[in-house]
């Protein structure tokens, strides 16, 4: 007994990775609107004629966690699994694609011989068109519009806005009550640079989806935004 | 008594055997490498961040608010995922300083963290500042380099 662990123990590191067979690597999720955990599971097979030992995962955000249910590591030929996966989506809204990286023993630090994605569609309750609207120092003081829509069956009003900047003004206008409107501003003075800051408040019933924000800049291009010099 | 014996004698050869490799080969190598063709999507290398813009750019401290205000990069603003910090507060800000700044770079925690790549997708959702990078290695890459405070 003693001398098959030792043999075993000083051959292990030895043994070449073999592949894991994953039905699927890509899981795709349309996650409800007041969900802050999302769970995903990978099954897994060892379908190759040799040991197969889960070395790490890295998800690659702390968002996500990673690990196998079991606990259990190394695989047998002919032995399955499941990696479950736990998407964090507190922090995050809209379409959100998230690999984990599985390496097993054999892996170089750069290459998995894995990586799962998941894709998980997190309802943003009030859609903002537009993050954030620009105007150059000196342009034209025109209108610009920022379309909000709500998404999912359930209605949300939008009660208020309020703006940081004077020199923005602004107006909402309910295209649809509960579904639809649009935010417009306009700078009274594009002469000099400046930062609104549009803060609007809904009676979402889902506190982190009560307020949004939304901005409108006036500056100056960067010079990795200036057009090439002509020749 | 006999097994205490053998362990004892096991852990002797260890020990001198790591002895002499730290003799020969020297203490272990924890300087974190960083190369360009192993990035993550939207990750860079400081010596990238130094060659491209001689470390003029905007600097986001993803870590806790103790840690930035402990050793965060001179000019650095904090922006992290801490639930008990106000998110929308965080970004606006941020925006105060983007609008002006063509390059933001994030860093985070040592190692690989995640956080950093995390900030780094919302400020480029804000469609205000063209580059938006996470450093690889976050803080161990900065301290390494002299750039935290009290580090040089």
């Amino acid at each position: 007994m003693r001398l098959t662990f030792l043999l075993w123990a000083s051959l292990a590191p030895l043994l070449p990775a073999a592949g894991l067979t994953f039905p699927e690597t890509v899981k795709e999720i349309n996650a409800p609107a007041d969900a802050t955990f999302i769970t995903m599971d990978f099954p897994f097979a060892n379908k190759s004629d040799k040991s197969v030992v889960i070395k790490r995962y890295d998800a690659g955000c702390s968002c996500v966690s990673a690990g196998v249910e079991s606990g259990k590591l190394i695989y047998q030929p002919g032995e399955s699994g499941v990696i479950r996966t736990q998407f964090n989506m507190s922090e995050f809204s809209g379409d959100v694609e998230k690999p984990v990286y599985v390496f097993l023993e054999g892996d170089t630090d750069q290459v998995p011989s894995v990586v799962l994605t998941l894709k998980v569609h997190i309802p943003e309750v009030v859609k903002i068109a537009t993050k954030t609207l620009k105007w150059e120092v000196g342009a034209p003081p025109t209108p610009q519009t920022i379309r909000m829509t709500v998404e999912g069956d359930d209605k949300v009003n939008i009660v208020a806005v309020t703006g940081s900047n004077s020199n923005f003004l602004h107006e909402l206008k309910v295209l649809e009550a509960g579904r639809s409107y649009e935010l417009i501003v306009t700078p009274k003075d594009t002469s000099v640079s400046g930062l609104g800051v549009f803060r609007i408040e809904t009676d979402c019933k889902i506190e982190r989806h009560k307020f949004k924000q939304t901005f409108a800049s006036i500056r100056r291009p960067l010079p990795s935004e200036a057009p090439p010099a002509k020749p | 008594m006999k097994l205490v014996g053998q362990v004892a004698v096991l852990v002797g050869i260890s020990l001198s055997a790591a002895a002499i490799h730290y003799r020969i080969i020297g203490p272990p190598d924890r300087e974190i490498r960083c190369d360009p063709a192993s990035l993550k999507p939207h990750e860079i290398c400081l010596d990238q961040v130094m060659s491209r813009w001689q470390g003029r750019v905007l600097w986001v401290d993803a870590r806790s608010r103790k840690e930035w205000e402990f050793d965060g990069i001179a000019g650095s603003i904090l922006w992290n995922v801490d639930p008990a910090e106000d998110g929308l507060k965080f970004e606006a800000e941020a925006m105060q300083h983007f609008v002006d700044s063509p390059v933001v770079i994030v860093y985070c925690g040592e190692g690989n963290c995640g956080i950093s790549l995390q900030v780094a997708e919302k400020i480029r959702k804000l469609d205000v500042v063209p580059e938006v990078h996470a450093l690889h290695g976050g803080a161990g890459t900065l301290r390494a380099a002299g750039m935290l405070k009290g580090s040089n």
